[in-house]
């Protein structure tokens, strides 16, 4: 059957090369089932209403500021070695129309989300969200590097995940992501960091199903249900209070 | 402790072709938990009962029709592009037995959208019981199957980069039921952009998995395609059901003109 050849989008490029980066990693997911009936009760009485994503986010970077495994990179050149930060950065995909499709863009937020309010991180992720394309500088350069020819981001790509100082500039030390919104939920969601964390669907029993897709060089799967568990307690004690303080 | 080797038998070799073209692709699963207590009802009423299989495969092929992702396919070389084709076409893994295990017989279902849930069905059905000899796709893997790895993987590579042809060989969407053996895998390694499996049915809900090639599409995307196909299961191909329907060709002469 004959039909049309289509030209990779630049945000479509972007996402492939951080696929290709991904494929590479041996990421195994594990699970929990996490009670937020708590969270959802206090965040309908609140004036302003804190994201989702903005919660998972700080409560995410509030566990590993315990835990200096999820602040650590496995660095593959010039030789196998981890590299640990100080402190986290968070990603998160923000889909964009551009140029007549809906791309999907990383967008790091700035600083680390443990040392913000769950409403600073909210006007961030809604400024990504609404302002201008160009507006956002994040975005505007990843345009412009989507311009460049393959071998050109790839080797770029490459480079940065091996130098410890500037991986978790460019992409970051967690990612959180989430289709809940859509009524469905993703069991293995790829991206090129230690931890990727996703959310589903609110279940009726005031539960979510989160899911860690984790680089299994970094850290074992025991250790990583046990930041399960600990996210579920920081969600409830510590976010719980701030969103409390909020209303 | 001494063991035996054993030889890849060809539907092992097929498989093994499979998946290492499957590995390369970063595929991302999503899942819904769909009603569709008033499809089985109606189901259950019908006087020729088409299979879950025909009716899952027209409902992705309905999305499709407006969702043009749904209908591309990303290929490698000479660089990458992707490639979009007018119409769905299905492929669905019909187990046959074949030399005393089982061997899976790719069945091509060229746009289901614009067909009859009973003449999937009865493609399924003659695809499911026809001598193995009649079945042109299995034939040519088992072919495939017996050449040299370098020249099967050689051959594959070709067809996968092939935007005409890839179609002719593996569809726009994969489909495999393992419903009714009670489980479903978490994850799909398969080379298709879009490749649906569903887990049991249970209190009127199935779990409907769409694994996609996150390359060509984003998860909300799928996600969105999934909730479309729980609204087309419940308003066309309910309607479908509920007119019962007259036979209008045989499963031999659906396959061939399927194919």
């Amino acid at each position: 059957m004959r039909g049309r050849a289509i030209r990779l989008s630049r945000p479509r490029r972007i996402i492939a090369d951080l696929l290709h980066f991904a494929l590479r990693m041996p990421l195994v997911p594990v699970e929990r089932r996490i009670d937020i009936s708590r969270l959802k009760a206090a965040l309908a009485q609140s004036a302003k209403r804190p994201l989702w994503s903005a919660i998972f986010l700080k409560g995410f970077a509030l566990v590993a500021r315990e835990m200096p495994e999820l602040r650590q990179a496995y660095l593959s050149l010039p030789w196998p070695r981890l590299y640990e930060y100080p402190s986290s950065i968070g990603i998160i995909g923000i889909e964009r129309q551009f140029e007549g499709e809906i791309g999907l863009f990383p967008f790091r937020i700035v600083n680390d989300p443990a040392a913000q309010t769950l409403l600073e991180i909210t006007e961030q992720i809604q400024r990504a969200k609404d302002a201008p394309l160009d507006e956002v500088k994040q975005f505007r350069r990843m345009l412009a590097f989507a311009r460049l020819p393959r071998f050109v981001r790839r080797a770029t790509w490459l480079a940065g995940l091996n130098v410890g100082r500037q991986r978790a500039n460019y992409f970051g030390t967690f990612c959180v992501t989430t289709v809940g919104p859509s009524g469905a939920s993703t069991m293995h969601p790829l991206a090129p960091v230690t931890a990727t964390v996703g959310y589903g669907l609110f279940l009726d029993d005031g539960r979510t199903d989160v899911r860690i897709v984790f680089d299994h060089r970094v850290l074992d799967g025991a250790r990583m249900a046990r930041s399960l568990v600990r996210l579920e307690e920081m969600l409830n004690v510590q976010i719980l209070d701030e969103i409390r303080a909020i209303a | 402790m001494r063991g035996r080797a054993v030889k890849l038998s060809l539907r092992r070799r097929t498989v093994a072709d499979f998946l290492y073209f499957g590995k390369k692709i970063p595929a991302v699963p999503v899942e819904r938990l769909m009603g569709i207590s008033a499809v089985q009802t109606a189901l259950a009423r019908c006087a020729a009962r088409p299979r879950w299989s025909a009716i899952f495969t027209k409902a992705f092929a309905l999305v499709a029709r407006d969702i043009p992702e749904l209908r591309r396919a990303h290929l490698s070389f000479p660089f990458p592009h992707l490639y979009e084709y007018p119409v769905s076409v299905g492929n669905l893994a019909i187990e046959r037995d074949f030399a005393g295990e089982t061997a899976v017989s790719p069945l091509l279902i060229k746009d289901p959208a614009a067909r009859s849930l009973m003449d999937i069905t009865r493609a399924i059905d003659y695809a499911k019981s026809a001598p193995l000899t009649e079945l042109s796709r299995l034939r040519a893997t088992l072919a495939v199957a017996r050449l040299p790895w370098p020249l099967r993987r050689g051959i594959y590579a070709m067809i996968l980069n092939s935007g005409r042809h890839r179609i002719n060989y593996l569809g726009t969407f994969g489909l495999s039921t393992f419903g009714p053996y009670g489980a479903s895998p978490m994850r799909a390694i398969s080379p298709f952009t879009s490749f649906l499996t569903c887990g049991p049915f249970e209190d009127g809900k199935v779990n409907l998995r769409g694994t996609f090639d996150h390359r060509v599409l984003d998860g909300t995307l799928m996600a969105r395609t999934l909730a479309q196909i729980e609204q087309a299961l419940n308003t066309t191909i309910l309607d479908e059901l509920k007119t019962d329907e007259v036979p209008s060709q045989s499963g031999r002469r659906a396959i061939r003109f399927l194919h």
